[in-house]
């Protein structure tokens, strides 16, 4: 009971503070949103009008991860810092808290966040035209690598936070890491990008997930590739599991003084 | 009756940082009817001593017991016997009171309608009823303190520990929050606060002196003023001030000493007490305006200055 009621005190407080925090909301979702309206009329006129709902459909769900990491990456470790700041762990330390369930209520926090920011995004996406064709027995396996690749990114701004101190930094930071992971392999199409950059794709989770959830939305011929095979779906996996596991331990190690 | 159990046993407790010896050997006891300040200079160690006590840091060497058991090897639910208020202010500003203080039940494991039962009683002992649902971003220094005093008190605190809480509060809120606090240990919470204001310390019961690292004398305020040997002052508000009033003053015994404090003038003497009358009738008849002639007993600032040669305001 002491261990659920924990969890939800942690994520109802994350929870609240991110839906109130306008830099938050700003940096989370009116970004993606405000890519997804203007990124079309800019970069993609000369694209036929037939390709143009997969071209969007594609920009949806590079926008949902962006969100993702967003939320993940910068506002977590940002968040996480404020209260740092505050002397809020110090205060938690005096108490009967354990660690791990005050973390998973802020993970939880980034479940639902990305989960409303992402429906708003893709909602937005649908109403400007975008076409993402998605078979129900699909939606599952899409909500699970969005799961996994939260997982990970969460890990990973477990980890800033834990050894970021000040609440700006840890946020900037977060964005830096989200922008390079964004033009390394989230932007463009796995076809479009160059040669270098193609192998990194195979070693970074969130870029797994990302053309995983692409190629069942808009698929395989636009991305260019196949990511369902053996070694993307095992470095998605382990690298996820891994990333949050060290994420949970930095951070209740390093984050917590007890 | 009064309980007198104890309920913190500290024993040598030390502490360095990069070998830098923050805490040199401290034992304390608290019991369960004390009001205890700590008074220190900047950098004198009383933050880490009281974090150590809290158990949110580590001592290099040395025990803590709360309520008999050890701080680092008890369970986690020893902690429901510790209220930590540390320094800075930890309750978000994006959250009402009300909602602070749901956080921090929850985080203790209250039911909804245990939670809402004591927070409607917290709320009504530290007078922040109205402001509850308010946003923490409007709140005063007073209030964030009283707020973060309730959110100590959710659990069945033993002992509260609080951090320097009336830094940067005026004089009356915080007469007003040490009064609250008072309350509050008299139904049974013993306190621990740190200060480096004298004022905090008037009203407890025991009070710590810390220099350097060590707790270099303890006691009553009034055994504290005694120890000292520091007698009262007579503080004199008359005009015109002038050289003359002063070696006027001066003049009234071969002990007296005569000080300008801000306005005022301080005179200190052998006997302050049997001296008033012989002021005012001096002052009187030399024709001086007198608004003010009255005793001032030293202030525990005057004493820590007298027993330590170290300003409390100051670093250490």
């Amino acid at each position: 009971m002491s261990r659920i009621s924990q969890v939800r005190a942690s994520f109802v407080r994350s929870m609240r503070i991110f839906l109130r925090d306008k830099a938050i909301i700003g940096s989370s979702v009116l970004i993606p949103v405000f890519f997804l309206i203007v990124l079309p009329l800019v970069l993609f006129q000369d694209v036929p009008i037939e390709f143009m709902p997969a071209v969007k459909g594609f920009l949806v769900i590079a926008m949902v991860t962006l969100l993702i990491m967003s939320t993940a990456m910068s506002n977590l470790p940002g968040s996480i810092a404020a209260d740092r700041d505050d002397d809020l762990y110090s205060k938690l330390s005096s108490m009967p808290v354990n660690p791990l369930y005050e973390c998973m209520g802020r993970i939880v926090t980034v479940f639902v966040f990305s989960a409303i920011g992402s429906m708003i995004v893709i909602a937005l996406g649908l109403a400007l035209g975008a076409v993402l064709v998605v078979k129900t027995i699909d939606l599952l396996l899409i909500l699970g690598i969005a799961s996994v690749v939260i997982l990970f990114v969460s890990g990973l701004g477990l980890v800033i936070a834990s050894f970021v101190k000040s609440e700006s930094a840890a946020a900037h930071i977060g964005v830096a890491i989200v922008l390079v992971n964004y033009f390394i392999g989230i932007a463009f199409p796995y076809r479009d990008l160059p040669e270098l950059l193609k192998p990194m794709v195979h070693v970074n989770p969130v870029c797994i997930g990302n053309n995983m959830i692409a190629v069942l939305t808009v698929g395989e011929e636009f991305l260019g590739y196949n990511p369902f095979n053996f070694m993307d779906a095992t470095v998605l996996l382990l690298l996820a599991a891994l990333m949050f596991t060290i994420g949970l331990y930095i951070y209740s190690r390093y984050c917590w003084r007890r | 009756m009064k309980t007198t159990r104890t309920v913190l046993d500290a024993r040598e407790i030390t502490k360095s940082y990069n070998g830098k010896k923050v805490l040199d050997n401290v034992s304390l006891q608290i019991r369960a009817n004390d009001f205890y300040v700590l008074m220190g200079p900047n950098g004198s160690g009383k933050s880490t001593l009281l974090s150590i006590l809290a158990g949110t840091n580590s001592a290099d060497s040395g025990f803590v017991k709360i309520l008999g058991n050890d701080i680092r090897q008890c369970k986690l639910e020893t902690r429901e016997h510790i209220g930590y208020v540390p320094q800075e202010s930890f309750c978000s500003d994006f959250l009402t009171g009300r909602e602070n203080l749901e956080y921090f039940a929850g985080l203790l494991g209250l039911t909804k309608s245990q939670a809402r039962e004591k927070i409607e009683r917290l709320l009504r002992l530290m007078n922040l009823e109205e402001e509850a649902d308010k946003r923490v971003a409007g709140y005063s220094g007073g209030m964030k303190k009283k707020l973060e005093v309730a959110t100590a008190l959710l659990s069945d605190a033993k002992i509260l520990f609080l951090d320097e809480p009336t830094t940067g509060l005026d004089p009356n809120v915080r007469k007003d929050f040490l009064d609250l606090l008072q309350g509050i240990n008299e139904q049974g919470t013993a306190v621990l606060l740190v200060t480096h204001i004298g004022e905090d310390a008037e009203s407890a019961s025991r009070v710590g002196f810390m220099m350097q690292g060590e707790i270099v004398a303890e006691g009553s305020p009034e055994q504290l003023k005694e120890m000292s040997g520091l007698k009262s002052s007579i503080i004199v508000d008359a005009s015109p001030k002038s050289d003359e009033l002063m070696l006027l003053l001066a003049s009234l015994g071969s002990d007296c000493i005569v000080a300008e404090k801000e306005t005022l003038l301080e005179l200190t003497c052998e006997d302050p007490k049997m001296m008033i009358p012989e002021i005012v009738h001096v002052l009187y008849k030399a024709g001086f305006d007198m608004r003010r002639v009255d005793s001032r007993p030293p202030s525990l600032e005057d004493v820590f200055y007298g027993l330590t040669e170290c300003p409390v305001r100051g670093e250490a």
